[in-house]
């Protein structure tokens, strides 16, 4: 700076020293000509010495693009042979693709090089799309082909015994042949399928757990005789609860027999109450201890989780009684209407509308039901009647005409489902117990009262994994926070807003395999390893990449970098305008002497 | 030089007749020897290593006996001599030295050398070599068939043994100390199975054959046992130094293991082929015949009879049952069958049987089936098989028609009326005239079609011919003359259109009802075509079934009880009726419970307690309890079904032995072993889980609010 002052300082007095010679000339011609001269040769003089700059704004295109390739990328357009190429992925990089540790900080190095990113390959994590939002930088997906193999799976991760085990899902299967997928457990073959090759297809494989704990079954891919692949389908199974339950007829019937008889068997407490004549009724205690069952009232039905009576026995309860009743099942005891005609006689099976169906060629009718394939379940009667649908009951029964057999209304807490389907014992004279217990299983289940976990406990994403993020979800009814402990530590949990039963935790396993979370009390989640359930694990990556590169490109316009710049002054512009002034005053003097 | 050249041919010609003599030999004795190897194995047993000895022998024999090395040059001299006319008888000349010759002898001796450089080979040098392979060719002809047919003829004759070689999926694992040991299994005579005998094992033998073991050990040792399905241990008998036998009645299956000094062997397998009982088939006649009365009371009983072994034996046993209500009379008795049993292995045979000849008359009926034999005393015996002759007393008479609503009162006796006229007139037939018999029977013929046509009313039959299909006219009105009013759109649609049935008509009975009535009419129709084709014999069957078709469909709808006395408390008039329940209890009845399988659980918790150990490696102890549950199922199942079991039931040892060192393919087989006892595919009920929480129950209780 002192140097420029200096130039001022002296350019100022040469400058002052020279208008005043021109001033005092007698010559007044050129006079004004004359000073602006002189003033410009000095300014140039001095602008010699001293640097001008002045800034100017430009739109300026950045010239990098990048590819960056993460795993499960295949061949990629020739476009894209140009680009510099980056990975985070050890394994991937070679000479040709430079290896870059971590991509947030590369960005934060290099963000204003970059026009734009292509990704190839499965994709990047949530959490990097939003550094590349950060830094608007603009993205785009190129996704691979569909892996193959197993690309969506889901199964119940806890069931009770007795329940069926289903796995659904989705295989594409690739190769040239065609390819068998087993559902293994405990050693057997449980269930399989076969899938077409260069096709795919979803299957859907069961099976009938008979023991508890925490089971592993596995599904394989067999092709030609070889095990392609192997996945675990970890399975919590719990012992069965059972339900207690009362059965009240107004006549004595097979029907009631064989139901009895058979929960007896299958150590389910049940107690019967059959009416012999006029406020005289036999009663049969099975599995339980005998109680007074005289007077149906809210203490009596309180212990039991169900009732199953005939209509005209529900017409036969004293008003108090059937109040009792109604507001049990309010409540949530379940109530199974026995109907054989079809006027309604007492007020709970007032709301089905019942029809007699005409009999027709056959007395013989196929039965079916969810789960159950109706060329098993033959049953035949003397009269069958219908259950006019209605949106408000649920169908669970229906026969090959679609008539409706059985339906299920809600009524407060419990539920009221209207059977007719009066000769079902004919299917344990005829030996077929699956159709029975299968039918009678649906009704029970379906009616009982439900029974309250202390916790809920729930977890995402669908295969936890070793050194990844695993949000849990409790529910529970806590005042205070609820703290769950792992093997490698305590997790504090967060109440979410809106709900305060609800309260979310992040966990990071470290060990495969099963692993045991407790709070109040306990459950066990199995933590897959890194490569179990790949082609699932890079479907739903390629899924959630796809769609975040839709949102990315929408909210980012295309975009330019505006960059400022400072110039300077070219010099020879002022020896210009020095040549220009002094030849004028040069010229001047020529001219005037 | 020339004459050398000429005494080289004759040399060269030498050797060459002593190399083919030579082969020849050798061919030869190689045949001979060949012989007497295979005579040898067939008959005395001696393995084929024999050949070596017979043929040097041969060898020796031959080069001791043929005379080949005496051959010399002047006998090929003169042999060329013979062969050769060109030679001019002087080839010995060209033997003899230069100098001994005279000029003619030179002369021609030159003139000769120049011949037998153009002899050819002659082909009798070969002769030896040539006999001797046809020799020898025709000796390995004979030798190969000669085993072929020992290979063939072999199984007719007892006393052979057939080596049992191990299946080369199945590695046994023999217990060290073990140089050499056999089974031999003897099966039962009446199978008429040969011994045979096998060096492994795992057994499976026929039920009740003796099976004895012959184990030679490498060392000393004091005792060696057999221990049987855990539980029976049997000493084997020594023998010899290092040698032990065992002899043994096998009847039932299971699994065993060898004990010695103290050292038990893997387990194996027993398994026992059982004797079925003989299979019976009865191809013809069906399982329930009526033979209606105007048919020949006779039936073919065509039937065939298989067994394993043999069937030693077969009757048939037939009772008659005659008369009816409280008085029916039964008598039993066997027939024989018309083939000769000596214990073949499948019979097919038929029979004719005679009911007129057995006694059985109208309203008798006869239950048979078939008792088969085998050769080890199993008998089985067939289903029961009924032939009945309706009685024709009972169908025409009225009983059970009078009581009772009829819906077809006269025509029933219009049926029977048919029967009893035809009947007149069959018994007339010998005395009227052919015209009038003809006549009387068409006649009948039409009283038969307007029964039908009555009957096949209630079917809407209108035509006359036949009981199925109907003319394309049949619901078409051909209303001559008569043009439907303008707009009546109903008339003008049966114009044109086919009806089938009329609606009200066609409900008064139900449909099983009016299929019954069709058969009817089908027998009606052929009992008319019979009476009108003349045969009137022939129409009887129809008519007795039609008979008894209607009968059944007008009884129907009632059930028959027969009233047995009984006797009842006297009733008091001053109770009856009054309504009062108050000394009445119904009976009460103790609660009941069921006993929880323990067993079953404890399995439950095995198959648990060992995913448990796939994972961690450790087996707590309460879950050791589990584990000996388990073996002792799955050792009781081991015993019926050994193949299945056995690699289960060791594997449950090993791991109860280590549990921490336990290989994956043990834990999965004794958890498949486990599976196929406790599996159980009924769905059982079960309380569902509520998955509303309590936020859903705020929400219901401001609802009822």
């Amino acid at each position: 700076m002192k140097q420029e002052y200096i130039v001022i300082i002296l350019s100022a007095l040469l400058l002052l020293f020279l208008i005043r010679k021109e001033i005092k000339r007698s010559n007044r011609s050129w006079l004004a000509m004359r000073i602006i001269m002189s003033v410009l040769a000095i300014t140039s003089l001095a602008l010699l010495f001293i640097p001008v700059a002045f800034t100017t704004t430009k739109e300026k295109p950045s010239s990098q693009i990048l590819v960056l390739v993460t795993p499960g990328a295949e061949s990629e357009p020739d476009s894209f042979s140009s680009y510099k190429h980056i990975t985070t992925d050890q394994q991937s990089s070679s000479p040709d693709i430079t290896f870059i540790p971590d991509l947030p900080i590369y960005l934060s190095k290099h963000a204003d090089g970059i026009n734009s990113i292509h990704i190839t390959g499965n994709g990047i994590m949530p959490y990097e799309w939003e550094i590349l939002k950060e830094h608007k930088i603009n993205s785009s997906y190129t996704p691979p082909s569909e892996p193959g193999g197993i690309i969506h799976a889901d199964w119940p991760r806890s069931i009770a015994r007795g329940g069926q085990f289903q796995v659904q899902g989705v295989y594409n299967n690739y190769g040239g042949e065609d390819l068998k997928v087993v559902l293994t457990g405990l050693g057997t073959s449980l269930d399989s399928v076969n899938i077409q090759k260069d096709s795919s297809q979803s299957f859907s494989l069961a099976c009938q757990p008979s023991h508890n704990g925490n089971t592993i079954y596995e599904l394989q891919a067999i092709r030609n005789g070889r095990i392609v692949s192997v996945e675990k389908l970890p399975v919590i199974i719990h012992p069965i609860g059972k339900p207690r339950i009362l059965l009240l007829s107004s006549s004595p019937g097979f029907e009631n027999k064989f139901l009895g008889t058979w929960l007896y068997e299958n150590n389910y407490p049940v107690a019967i109450r059959n009416t012999v004549s006029r406020d005289k009724y036999d009663h049969q205690f099975l599995n339980m201890k005998a109680t007074a069952l005289n007077t149906i009232n809210a203490s009596v039905l309180e212990t039991f989780d169900l009732l199953i009576a005939d209509d005209n026995a529900l017409a036969e309860l004293s008003p108090s009684a059937a109040a009792a009743l109604r507001s049990q099942i309010d409540k949530g005891t379940g109530l199974i209407i026995q109907s054989d005609s079809n006027r309604s006689l007492s007020s709970f099976s007032r709301p089905f509308i019942l029809r007699k169906q005409v009999i027709g060629q056959t007395a013989k009718r196929n039965l079916s039901w969810s789960g159950n394939a109706p060329q098993k379940n033959q049953l035949s009667a003397e009269d069958w009647f219908a259950i006019q649908p209605d949106p408000v009951a649920q169908q669970l029964v229906t026969d090959e005409h679609q008539s409706v057999i059985t339906a299920c209304r809600l009524s407060g807490k419990g539920k009221v489902i209207l059977n007719t389907a009066g000769t079902t014992y004919s299917w344990v004279l005829s030996g077929t117990m699956g159709s029975y217990s299968s039918f009678w299983s649906l009704l029970i289940s379906k009616a009982g009262r439900t029974q309250k976990k202390e916790t809920t406990w729930r977890y995402s994403p669908a295969f936890p994994t070793v050194d990844s993020e695993v949000r849990l979800t409790l529910e529970k009814n806590n005042p205070m926070p609820p703290v769950i402990k792992t093997t490698s530590g305590d997790l504090y949990t967060d109440q979410t807003p809106y709900l305060p039963d609800t309260w979310t935790g992040n966990w990071w396993p470290a060990t495969p395999g099963w692993q045991t979370l407790s709070s109040t009390d306990t459950v066990s989640i199995y933590v897959f390893e890194d490569k179990d359930w790949s082609a699932a694990k890079a479907k739903a990556q390629i899924s959630s990449n796809i769609m975040h590169a839709e949102k990315q490109t929408s909210a980012i316009g295309t975009r330019n970098k505006i960059i400022t710049e400072t110039k300077q002054v070219p010099v020879w512009f002022f020896y210009a305008g020095l040549l220009i002034a002094c030849s004028f005053l040069w010229w001047e003097r020529r001219a005037a002497g | 030089m020339a004459e050398q050249k000429g005494h080289h041919i004759i040399e060269m010609l030498r050797r060459k007749w002593q190399r083919n003599f030579l082969s020849g030999a050798l061919l030869s004795g190689l045949a001979f020897a060949l012989l007497l190897a295979t005579a040898l194995n067939i008959f005395a047993k001696v393995g084929w290593w024999s050949v070596a000895p017979m043929a040097t022998l041969a060898f020796i024999i031959v080069y001791l006996l043929r005379p080949f090395r005496r051959i010399s040059n002047e006998n090929i001299a003169s042999f060329l001599n013979r062969t050769y006319p060109q030679l001019e008888e002087s080839s010995q000349l060209l033997l003899a030295p230069a100098d001994s010759l005279t000029l003619l002898q030179q002369l021609q001796k030159q003139k000769i050398e120049k011949e037998i450089l153009r002899i050819t080979t002659p082909s009798d040098l070969l002769r030896p070599l040539k006999k001797a392979a046809l020799t020898f060719t025709s000796i390995l002809v004979v030798c190969v068939i000669a085993i072929t047919a020992k290979a063939h003829f072999l199984n007719n004759v007892d006393h052979d043994q057939i080596k049992n070689t191990l299946s080369p999926n199945e590695k046994e694992i023999i217990p060290p100390g073990i140089k050499m040991f056999s089974v031999m299994i003897t099966p039962p005579s009446y199978t008429r199975m040969q011994k045979r005998e096998q060096e492994q094992f795992s057994l499976k033998v026929e039920e009740g054959s003796q099976v004895s073991w012959l184990i030679k050990t490498t060392g000393e040792i004091d005792s060696v046992h057999l221990r049987f399905n855990n539980k029976e241990s049997v000493a084997l008998k020594r023998t010899n130094t290092n040698e032990w036998t065992l002899n043994r009645l096998v009847k039932e299956a299971g699994f065993y293991q060898l004990e010695l000094a103290g050292n038990s062997s893997a387990l194996y397998t027993l398994e026992v082929i059982h004797d079925q009982p003989a299979n019976i088939r009865i191809i013809s006649p069906q399982q329930y015949t009526t033979i209606e009365p105007g048919r020949k009371p006779v039936s073919n009983l065509r039937l065939q009879i298989s067994d394993d072994y043999g069937i030693s034996n077969a009757l048939i046993i037939a009772t008659k049952a005659s008369g009816k209500g409280e008085s029916v009379s039964f008598k039993e008795q066997q027939l024989s069958l018309p083939v000769q049993f000596n214990g073949q292995k499948n019979i097919e045979t038929s029979k004719l049987i005679d009911l007129a000849s057995m006694g059985l008359q109208g309203g008798d009926e006869l239950y048979f089936y078939i008792k088969a034999t085998d050769n080890h005393g199993q008998e089985s015996r067939s289903d029961m098989y009924f032939i009945s002759l309706p009685d024709t007393a009972e169908l025409l008479s009225l009983s059970g028609m009078d009581s009772g609503v009829d819906q077809f009162p006269e025509y029933f006796r219009s049926q029977r009326q048919i029967i009893i006229d035809t009947e007149k007139l069959l018994k007339e037939q010998s005395s009227v005239s052919k015209d009038t018999f003809n006549t009387r029977s068409n006649q009948l013929g039409i009283e038969q079609k307007l029964l039908r046509l009555r009957y096949g009313k209630f079917l809407v039959e209108e035509n006359e011919s036949g009981g199925e299909g109907h003319s394309p006219d049949d619901g078409h009105d051909h209303g001559a003359g008569e043009e439907p009013a303008y707009g009546d759109v109903q008339a003008m649609i049966d114009q044109y259109a086919h009806k089938h049935d009329n609606a009200e008509d066609a409900t008064f009975f139900e449909p099983q009802q009016k299929a019954q009535l069709k058969a009817i009419l089908t027998e009606m129709w052929n009992s008319e075509l019979k009476l009108r084709t003349y045969v009137p014999a022939e129409a009887l069957p129809y008519q007795y079934k039609a008979l008894r078709l209607l009968k059944d469909l007008q009884q129907k709808s009632r059930a028959y009880v027969s009233k047995t006395s009984i006797r009842m408390p006297p009733l008091k008039p001053e109770k009856r009726l009054t309504g009062k329940l108050e000394k009445i209890d119904p009976a009460s009845q103790p609660p009941k419970q069921t006993a929880e399988d323990k067993q079953l659980e404890q399995l439950r918790n095995a198959v648990t307690a060992l995913e448990m150990l796939k994972q961690k490696k450790q087996l707590p102890i309460e879950d050791q309890q589990a584990l000996i549950a388990a073996e002792k199922a799955i050792s009781e199942k081991a015993m019926a079904q050994p193949v299945f079991f056995l690699p289960a039931l060791s594997a449950v040892r090993s791991v109860m032995a280590a549990p921490a060192s336990a290989s994956k393919q043990d834990i999965l087989s004794i958890q498949k072993a486990l599976q196929q006892i406790i599996i159980s595919d009924v769905e059982l009920p079960r309380k569902t889980n509520n998955r509303s929480g309590s936020l859903a129950d705020h929400y219901f209780k401001k609802l009822n609010q």
